[in-house]
């Protein structure tokens, strides 16, 4: 019986300086190095190992999609420190260990042909006229504006699925952005993983939705320790059960058998080491000299921004800053959604002679 | 009724032996202590008495070969559990779900693979 040992790897940043760091160092480490190293110019995985064949296979995968001849670039990643259930081997009844583990989400350089391709496809299948509209950040800081009550200048954040953006957005017309790697999908991604849970939908439904213990037939306490009562009996399958409680009304039973105490303990921790690190990267990117103070508030938008409970937490972390955040209102109606399309419209029609 | 610390009680009424043990068992095996009498009625009256006596409001009616699991706040006939086809899985599992109920722990499906989608 032979054993090969995958290791993990190091992670060089190519920038202003050229630095390595062993991924085993763990995410602030690697934060540090890549905060350290300047404008990233690409990100490289040593090669046989197992960063080495993440990073490959998001290269290729980004490849295949846009059929480029120049390299694909990987320009921003942000690490996670994380700890992952492992099975122990000879193990009689399931048992895991949890062990350190890092995960990754990272950002590609795509060139604009992809976009310009599409646009042709869909022009072509929907006999409409598609134009490719410009920067993602910039459309979001327009469509941003029309939230009620905004002035110039404007401070936005974009928490997204694959990405945070963060932009500024002054009188002049001038926008400063930036694009970083790590969003709601990291979120769902470390939740499945922390919990052991066998899919990715649940661990998606745990982010959104909060939690709820079925004490008897007709009641549940709410995580906040708030009861619930309920005029007719709860369905049976529910009693004793961690239950998730959807806008919708309609329970959902977790199968797992997790403690609510952990699940809102995982919950909570995976979108503030993704979202409030990420925001508090960006906005120190895009901030005048770099001085995260000298913005005094932000518009947050995005499908994260509508999360229950993210806000909150970026409030809190930035009100030791004494910045101010509070999700858009995109032409004062559809809350932190649209903001792209609405800017998109905009600078359509801005631009119409 | 000599029964002074809190538990499940169970209510018969020309019971089947056998499957009166597999309920015991049940119970027995979650670690929650019972209290067994023979009263007259029907078995969804056997079942209501025997969940509004017990202090911790869950109880167990058997009836010949029928058994039902009630919880205190619910009206007359209307057990949360029932046992449609008599087996000696069916009634262990209707001990061990009525001592779950006070302990607060979810329930388990009286037949295996025959509950709605999810429940295992």
């Amino acid at each position: 019986v032979k054993e090969q040992m995958l290791p993990a790897g190091s992670l060089t940043f190519v920038g202003e300086k050229r630095l390595t760091v062993p991924v085993d160092e763990g995410a602030e480490a690697i934060m540090r190095e890549l905060a350290r190293a300047g404008e990233i110019k690409d990100i490289q995985g040593e090669e046989g190992t197992n960063i080495g064949e993440m990073l490959s296979r998001i290269r290729r995968g980004m490849e295949e999609v846009s059929q480029e001849r120049d390299p694909v670039r990987i320009t921003d990643i942000l690490a996670v420190d994380t700890l992952s259930p492992v099975p122990i081997s000879g193990a009689l009844a399931g048992e895991t260990c949890l062990e350190k583990a890092v995960g990754i989400a990272a950002m590609v350089r795509t060139h604009a042909l992809p976009m310009r391709e599409l646009a042709g496809a869909l022009s072509k299948e929907l006999s409409v006229e598609t134009k490719v509209g410009g920067v993602e950040a910039v459309m979001a800081s327009l469509g941003a504006f029309t939230t009620p009550g905004t002035t110039l200048p404007l401070a936005i954040l974009d928490m997204g699925g694959g990405s945070t953006d963060a932009a500024i957005l002054y009188e002049d017309g001038r926008v400063v952005h930036t694009h970083q790697a790590g969003a709601g999908e990291l979120v769902t991604m470390l939740i499945q993983l922390e919990l052991g849970l066998g899919s990715r939908y649940t661990a998606e439904q745990i982010k959104k939705y909060p939690l709820g213990k079925v004490e008897s037939l007709f009641h549940l306490r709410l995580e906040t320790g708030q009861v619930q009562f309920f005029e007719e009996p709860l369905d049976p399958r529910y009693y004793g059960h961690v239950v998730l409680l959807p806008p919708s009304g309609e329970l959902l039973k977790i199968d797992e058998d997790l403690p609510l105490e952990k699940i809102l303990s995982v919950r909570r921790e995976a979108k503030k080491k993704v979202f409030v690190v990420n925001a508090t990267r960006a906005l120190t990117a895009v901030a005048p000299g770099g001085d995260i103070k000298k913005i005094p508030n932000v518009v947050l938008v995005g499908g994260s921004a509508e999360d229950f409970e993210i806000p909150e937490m970026l409030m809190e972390a930035f009100s030791q800053q004494k910045i101010v955040c509070g999700r858009g209102n995109i032409r004062g109606k559809n809350g932190p959604r649209g903001a792209v399309a609405a800017g998109l419209l905009m600078s359509y029609v801005g631009e119409k002679p | 009724m000599k029964a002074t610390r809190p538990c499940v009680f169970v209510f018969c009424n020309g019971e089947d032996k056998d499957y009166l043990g597999e309920v015991l068992a049940g119970i027995e095996e979650e670690g929650v202590p019972y209290h067994t009498e023979h009263r007259e009625g029907t078995l969804d009256e056997l079942a209501f008495a025997a969940a509004k006596e017990s202090a911790l409001g869950a109880g167990i009616g058997i009836c010949g070969q029928e058994g039902a699991m009630q919880m205190a706040p619910l009206p007359l006939g209307r057990n949360v559990f029932e046992i449609k086809e008599p087996t000696c899985k069916a009634f262990r599992r209707l001990g061990m779900n009525c001592a779950r109920a006070f302990k607060r722990r979810p329930f388990l499906p009286l037949k295996e693979q025959q509950e709605e989608g999810g429940e295992r």
